[in-house]
This record gives structure tokens, C-alpha cells and sequence, in this order.
């Protein structure tokens, strides 16, 4: 029996895939299951922006944007619903990604894009972190022209039902077995509880300019790529007729002016989209206390600072 | 074209299948054909330099078979030239002229010397070398000249080590290209479990690590001690599981062809002083180094001084074979010091652990192993660091150690790190200390090896970075 040694071979092999197919199956289910019933957690709250968002208004954006604007603060001064889609380590081809769904379930009256002066420059990593979508692109095949960007043949990586889940053991994991440790949803919002001493910032401003001075070629360069996304977002929103605000939220120190002006130029060419740049007011910049690193507020700063936003949007926007 | 890509999935399943579909004797050619478009891939215009050499080697070979006395050795000294003079220009050239540049700014003098706007052919050293050991062997009369053009080739172009070694002998590969390789079950088999072996390695462990890494080193003005030294700690064992997935990858890949590539890596971090390390780490280069630089340099057996004086002369070529910049300069330099220091009281150790009656203690084993990991990982900072001031930036951060530590991409990014260390370790260990117990992929029953192997393929799937770039040493 199977004497030869293609047949042996090619026999058990195709044995083995189909070994391969089923594990593949049962366990891409399970963690499906695992993933789609997360109570709690930034998973939650990404099945939630992707999936069920509709409130008037949305905020979009990175890290800066998940803990800069509280959606609560903002609700109550404006007496408009609001959540915050915005998550850590995204970029703009993500913010387009979340922004064609919602506009499919709901029109939003307000959409806020948080930006920084990195957001349109050149790194490939922004690209990559588009991982995040995968899990959903079954629901939503709309998304597969997004995860293409992480490679071409990410399309086909999606045949398996268990890598759309890769890294995401441990914290589904976590979050199923510690759920009552994990804070509640606070509309998107994740405040930074620390505080920045005067020493460390004025340490970490330092070591910026540094940096900075060192990857000054670098960083300036814009990415063609990046500026259509943003043209993309705003075309949408502005086609849709919806009001968008593109801030530049407060930095402890200022990054790039020119990057920015830059930001600002390209919303000028949409109507509907307003540019406000906080990184100059006075209120924030070289305030430590009111930051909890180098480019994040914390919850003191982030509260002032949604109170002034909802303020201007009561007084601008909504009577207007 | 990258071991970890679809691309070289696809790639490899059509090589292989025309291997063994087509007649055995134009192996040679497919096998060729192949490696050039796998070359290719990268810079298409870059073959015509490797085309050069390998024109140049194979004539010169022949040439030096034929001649006695003094001619052959003047055809050795060219064709070392030819080899020596292309990677010169390619990769030290603008390195030179920096230096020039340097030293002529300090003297206000304007640089003389022009740039050269040209890439680094992608494994021109890997290429070089294995093709001057072929010249070397040819001339001491250990190998024949390669008559047939293409399979000498082939050779040096082999696409499985062709950018990143093993770099072979002539005497172990050439033969087998000649050999009617049958296609083997077995060979299959062994080949595709070294290679998912690889893929584990590169992918699970060297690309996960890198995330951390590559925030700490380059941002080296944000960290603080505790954070440089995880990353060096974790570049340590980054840079073994890249190169040494990437030889299991070539060595399979090799295997399942019914080709036997040399090893290239012993459980390094198992080395008990820096000598075993090198015994154990990059083994076909540093046997390339002992063969060709080492022993001809006089090796061992000449004064204690000129000794010492060969060991740090090696490293340091070794550094700069590495890389055009003072970074490798000084990882080889610190190599070899560390050489000349433990060949110097190595006498001294052994009589104190002998007269301790500390032979085999467990506690000392561990010991060397620690600080043998310790001295290698302080060398890797310099190696992985993007400049000399950067490196030198990391080291001075190392006063903060036990500060708070950076947490990378967050307490799941750190949690897939800390597994991907575990694993490693858990297999290694397994290699290095129980070689005989739980075989579980040469298991005598089928479940075992097969649910063996489709853990591995899932823990890829699962825990794997499946965007994680090239192979470290693709640049060398």
C-alpha cells in the first residue's frame, strides 16, 4: 500500500490538510465566538464603532482622539447622543474604514476628526495596523479594499477562519476571565489618569527637540497615500452633507506648523468641514499638569478641553 | 523575495513540483532559472554584478587547476580581487568617503572624494564569500574545478541560501547538484518540519520582538534603562530567531529537494563562554573565518601575542563584513576582545573550577550561561543600534535601569513577547538538554506527529506577525 513515494506523500498530505481545514474551522468559530461576545475592552468597543455606532456625534481619530474628547461632556452641553471611534494606534485609512460603515447605518449630524501633525507623513506601520478590521471583514466585505493595504494578498489570508483572529488570544482571554476588572464603556472615552511633572515634561520636550532634529527629513515627508484618505473622509462626509470639524487638539509641545497648515489647506477645498487648531492655545500648551505624556491630555485636561469644544460646537455649529 | 511571504509560498510549491516532474538532467537549469528570478525579485539589475563574478570565478578556477608554482597563485590573487573588489565599491565605498568626509571637515577641507548613488546588491557578502572559498578550495586541491558553467552556477546561486548562507563549500554542495536525486518521502517530510521551524521562529518570536525593539531603538532619546535593556535583551533573541528561522527555512526548502545545506546555529544562547558561542552561532561563517582568515594568519600556533593578535584581527573583519558602519566595527572589536580575554584565563578557570570540585555543577553552568548571554547581548546593542551616537545614547540611558519600563504595544503586545520567549526556550532547551526525549514530530505514532505539526501551523496563525519585513541579515 502507497509504495510509492508520491503517492505516499501526496496521499497523506492531503490527509493532513484536510486535518488542517477542520481544526481551522472549529477553532476559527471559537474564537469568532470568543470575540463577537467581549462584554467589556477595546475589542467591545471596536465591535461597537464598526458595528453599531448612530449617535449625532462621532469622533474619530488615534489614540489622541480616544483620550482627548469625552463624548459625556460633550452630550450633555450640546444635548446631542456622541461616541468616540477613535483607537489607539490608527491612522486615517482606519478613521475612512469606520466612517463608510457608520455613514451606511446612520447619518450623524456632527463628525469630529481628530488629526496631528504626523497624520498625513510617511509610515508604512499605519498601513499595517489595519489588522484590526480583519475579524470584521466577514460581515463586511466592504472593508477587504482596506485590509489590502496591509498587503495584496490579505484577500486570501481571510480563506483561513482563524487568522483574521491572530493576536487576539490573550486579550480576549483576559477580557473574558477578569471582565469585572475592566472599566465600563465610557462612550469610547479612555482617559489618562496621570499626571506630567514639570521635571519630566521639560525632559521630554527636550528629548523631542532631539529626536526630532535628528529625523527632520523624515518626518516632513508627506505620503501621497495618506492625503487621499483624508480627501476621501472629508469627500464622504462633505457629499452627505454632514458638518465635519478637523482639530489639531492640544500638544504640550508644538509638532510640525507646516504639516499642519497643510492639514488645514486640504479642508478648505470641502464645504461643510471646518479646520480648528488648538495645538497654539495658551490654555494647553507647555501646561503640564494638565497632560499625562508628551502628546496626551489627561482626564483634567481632556475634560477642559471637551467643555471648550462642546462650548464652540453649541455656539457655531448648532446654531448655525 | 521574502521567506516569509505568500509569494515565496507560491514560488517554492512551482520550483519544487517542476524539480522532480522534470528529466534529472535539467535540474540544474530550473534550479538556476529559478534562483535568478528569486533574485530578481529584489533589484532585477543586481544579477549582473553577481554575473560578473561568477563568470570571472569560473574561468579562473579552471585556470588555477591547470597551473603550477606561482601562476596559480597570482590567478588566486585576481580572482580574490575581482570578488574582494565588488564588495568593496558596493559596500564599504560610501562608508570610505564618509570617513574622508569626516576627517576633511575637521581639517576645513572640502571632501574630495565623490558619492556613489548605488544600492547594496542584497546578499553581496553572503555571495562573496561562498564564492571565494570555491577559488580557495580549487587552489589548495581540495575541490575540482567545476566544468559544467551552469551547475557552478547554481553554486553560488542557489536561491535557498543565495541571500543570507548557510554559506557552503564547495566540496559539500557542488557533488550534489550532480547526484540523480529520487524524489524521497522522507526528505519531504524532514525538510517541511525544519522549515515550519523557521517559519515559528521568524515569525512568532524574531517579528513579534522586533515591534518592541524597533520602538526602543529608534527612539533612543525616550528611554529609559529598564527599556534598553529588555530591547537589547529581546534583540538578542530577535536576531538569532531571524537568521537562524531564516537557515532553517533555506536548509528545508534544500532538504525537500534532496539537498543538504550545512547547519548554521547550535542553541547559541546555551553557550557556556564566548568561544562555544562561536561555535554555536553563525557556524558556516565562522568556519569560513577559521579556514580562510584564521588559520592562514598563523591560527593557534604561533606566540601567545600574535595568537591574541589573530583572534581580535578576525572579529574585527567580522564586524565589518557585517556592515559599512563603526557600529559593526565595534560588535566585532568587543567580540574579539572578549575572545582574547577568555582564551587568556581560560587555563586559570578551569584549575579553580576543578579545584572547587565544581565540574558539572549546575548552579556554575547556569552561571557561564547567564553571563556569556549577558556579554553577547552588551555587543548587540551596538549591532542593532542605527548609529554610533544612538548606540552610545542607549548605553548611557542604562543608568535609569529600574525605572518603570516602556510597555510597546501594551500589556497584549508585552503577553505575546513574554509567550514567544517561553516557546522558544521551551524547544531549545528540549534540543539542547533532552535530544532524545519528547520527540514529538518523529513520534513513532501519527496523532502525535501530526497534531504536533498542526499546533505549529496554528500557533503561527494565531500568534504569528504576519507583516513583520525582511530578514535582518538580507542587508548583509
Amino acid at each position: 500500500m502507497l509504495s510509492n513515494p508520491y503517492s505516499k506523500f501526496f496521499g497523506r498530505l492531503l490527509l493532513f490538510l484536510l486535518l488542517l481545514l477542520a481544526v481551522d474551522f472549529l477553532l476559527g468559530n471559537a474564537l469568532r465566538l470568543l470575540f463577537f461576545n467581549q462584554k467589556k475592552g477595546q475589542i467591545a468597543q471596536a465591535t461597537y464603532s464598526i458595528d453599531s455606532a448612530n449617535e449625532d456625534i462621532l469622533i474619530f481619530g488615534s489614540s489622541r482622539a480616544v483620550r482627548h474628547y469625552n463624548p459625556r461632556i460633550i452630550a450633555d452641553i450640546t444635548s446631542l447622543t456622541c461616541y468616540n471611534v477613535g483607537r489607539d494606534g490608527q491612522r486615517i485609512p482606519f478613521y475612512c474604514a469606520v466612517q463608510e460603515l457608520a455613514l451606511q447605518r446612520k447619518k450623524p449630524k456632527l463628525i469630529i476628526l481628530d488629526m496631528n501633525a504626523t497624520e498625513l507623513t510617511v509610515d508604512p506601520s499605519k498601513f499595517l495596523k489595519l489588522t484590526l478590521l480583519l475579524p470584521y471583514c466577514k460581515n463586511h466585505p466592504e472593508l477587504v479594499k482596506y485590509i489590502e493595504e496591509i498587503s495584496r494578498f490579505e484577500r486570501y489570508k481571510l480563506y483561513s477562519q482563524v487568522y483574521p483572529f491572530n493576536s487576539y488570544l490573550f486579550i480576549m482571554l483576559f477580557n473574558a476571565l477578569f471582565e469585572e476588572k475592566i472599566e465600563a464603556d465610557d462612550f469610547g472615552f479612555q482617559p489618562l489618569k496621570r499626571t506630567l511633572s514639570e521635571e519630566q515634561a521639560e525632559k521630554l520636550i527636550q528629548k523631542k527637540i532631539t529626536a526630532d532634529h535628528r529625523n527632520s527629513a523624515i518626518n516632513q515627508l508627506i505620503d501621497p497615500k495618506s492625503v487621499a484618505y483624508f480627501n476621501q473622509f472629508l469627500k464622504l462626509a462633505s457629499s452627505e452633507n454632514i458638518k465635519t470639524l478637523v482639530v489639531i487638539s492640544p500638544e504640550l509641545d508644538q509638532e510640525s506648523k507646516l504639516l499642519k497648515s497643510q492639514i488645514g489647506d486640504i479642508c478648505k477645498n470641502y464645504s461643510n468641514v471646518e479646520f480648528i487648531d488648538y495645538s497654539t492655545s495658551v490654555k494647553y500648551h507647555a501646561q503640564n499638569e494638565k497632560f499625562a505624556d508628551l502628546f496626551h491630555l489627561n482626564e483634567i485636561g481632556a475634560n477642559e478641553f471637551s467643555s471648550e469644544l462642546a462650548q464652540y460646537i453649541q455656539k457655531n455649529v448648532r446654531n448655525h | 523575495m521574502l521567506f516569509n511571504s505568500l509569494e515565496f509560498v507560491i514560488f517554492y510549491l512551482i520550483v519544487t513540483c517542476i524539480y522532480f516532474v522534470i528529466p534529472y538532467r535539467f535540474r540544474w537549469f530550473i534550479l538556476l532559472a529559478s534562483s535568478c528570478y528569486f533574485y530578481m525579485a529584489f533589484v532585477p539589475i543586481y544579477i549582473l554584478i553577481l554575473g560578473f563574478t561568477i563568470v570571472v570565478d569560473y574561468f579562473v578556477a579552471i585556470e588555477i587547476e591547470k597551473q603550477t608554482g606561482k601562476g596559480k597563485k597570482v590567478l588566486l590573487i585576481c580572482s580574490l580581487i575581482a570578488n574582494l573588489g565588488v564588495l568593496v565599491v558596493f559596500k564599504y565605498y560610501n562608508f570610505f568617503v564618509d570617513n574622508v568626509g569626516f576627517l576633511s571637515s575637521q581639517l576645513f577641507i572640502k571632501n574630495p572624494l565623490p558619492y556613489l548613488e548605488i544600492l547594496l546588491p542584497i546578499g553581496l557578502s553572503f555571495h562573496t564569500f561562498q564564492a571565494m572559498s570555491y577559488n580557495i578550495e580549487v587552489y589548495r586541491g581540495n575541490q575540482k574545478a567545476e566544468k559544467h558553467f551552469g551547475v557552478y552556477s547554481l553554486y553560488v546561486m542557489f536561491y535557498p541560501q543565495l541571500v543570507a548562507g548557510p554559506i557552503e563549500r564547495p566540496q559539500n554542495v557542488l557533488h550534489q547538484f550532480h547526484k540523480k536525486i529520487e524524489f524521497s518521502y522522507d526528505n519531504m517530510v524532514i525538510g517541511l518540519r525544519i522549515m515550519l521551524w523557521g517559519f515559528i521562529k521568524k515569525l512568532i518570536v524574531a517579528d513579534r520582538l522586533s515591534i518592541y525593539v524597533d520602538s526602543v531603538f529608534n527612539n533612543p532619546d525616550f528611554h529609559n534603562g529598564t527599556s534598553v535593556a529588555i530591547a537589547a535583551f529581546f534583540f538578542a533573541i530577535q536576531i538569532y530567531c531571524d537568521f537562524s528561522g531564516y537557515s532553517d527555512i533555506a536548509i528545508g526548502s534544500a532538504r525537500t529537494m534532496g539537498i543538504d545545506l550545512m547547519t548554521n546555529f547550535k542553541q547559541p544562547y546555551f553557550a557556556r563562554s564566548i568561544k562555544d558561542f562561536w561555535g554555536r552561532w553563525h557556524i558556516s561563517l565562522s568556519t569560513w573565518f577559521r579556514d580562510y582568515l584564521y588559520i592562514p594568519l598563523g591560527g593557534s600556533r604561533v606566540s601567545e601575542y600574535r595568537k591574541y593578535f589573530n583572534l581580535f584581527l578576525v572579529f574585527m573583519v567580522s564586524g565589518i563584513w557585517h556592515g559599512a558602519n563603526w557600529t559593526f566595527v565595534i560588535w566585532g572589536a568587543l567580540h574579539g576582545f572578549y575572545r582574547i580575554i577568555g582564551t587568556w584565563n581560560e587555563t586559570f578557570r578551569k584549575r579553580m573550577i576543578s579545584k572547587l570540585h565544581l565540574e558539572g555543577n549546575y548552579i556554575v553552568y547556569g552561571f557561564e550561561i547567564a553571563f556569556t548571554l549577558c556579554l553577547v547581548t552588551l555587543t548587540w546593542i551596538f549591532f542593532r543600534a542605527n548609529s554610533l551616537q544612538d548606540a552610545f545614547t542607549l548605553l548611557a540611558n542604562l543608568k535609569s535601569f529600574g525605572e518603570k519600563p516602556f510597555l510597546g504595544d501594551g500589556t497584549n503586545g508585552m503577553a505575546h513577547c513574554i509567550f514567544a520567549i517561553l516557546v522558544l526556550l521551551a524547544i531549545e532547551y528540549k534540543l539542547e538538554f533532552l535530544p532524545k526525549r519528547f520527540n514529538l514530530t518523529t513520534h513513532p505514532l501519527r496523532a502525535v506527529r501530526w497534531a504536533t505539526l498542526t499546533a505549529g501551523i496554528f500557533l503561527i496563525l494565531i500568534f504569528g506577525v504576519f507583516n513583520g519585513g525582511q530578514f535582518i541579515y538580507f542587508q548583509f
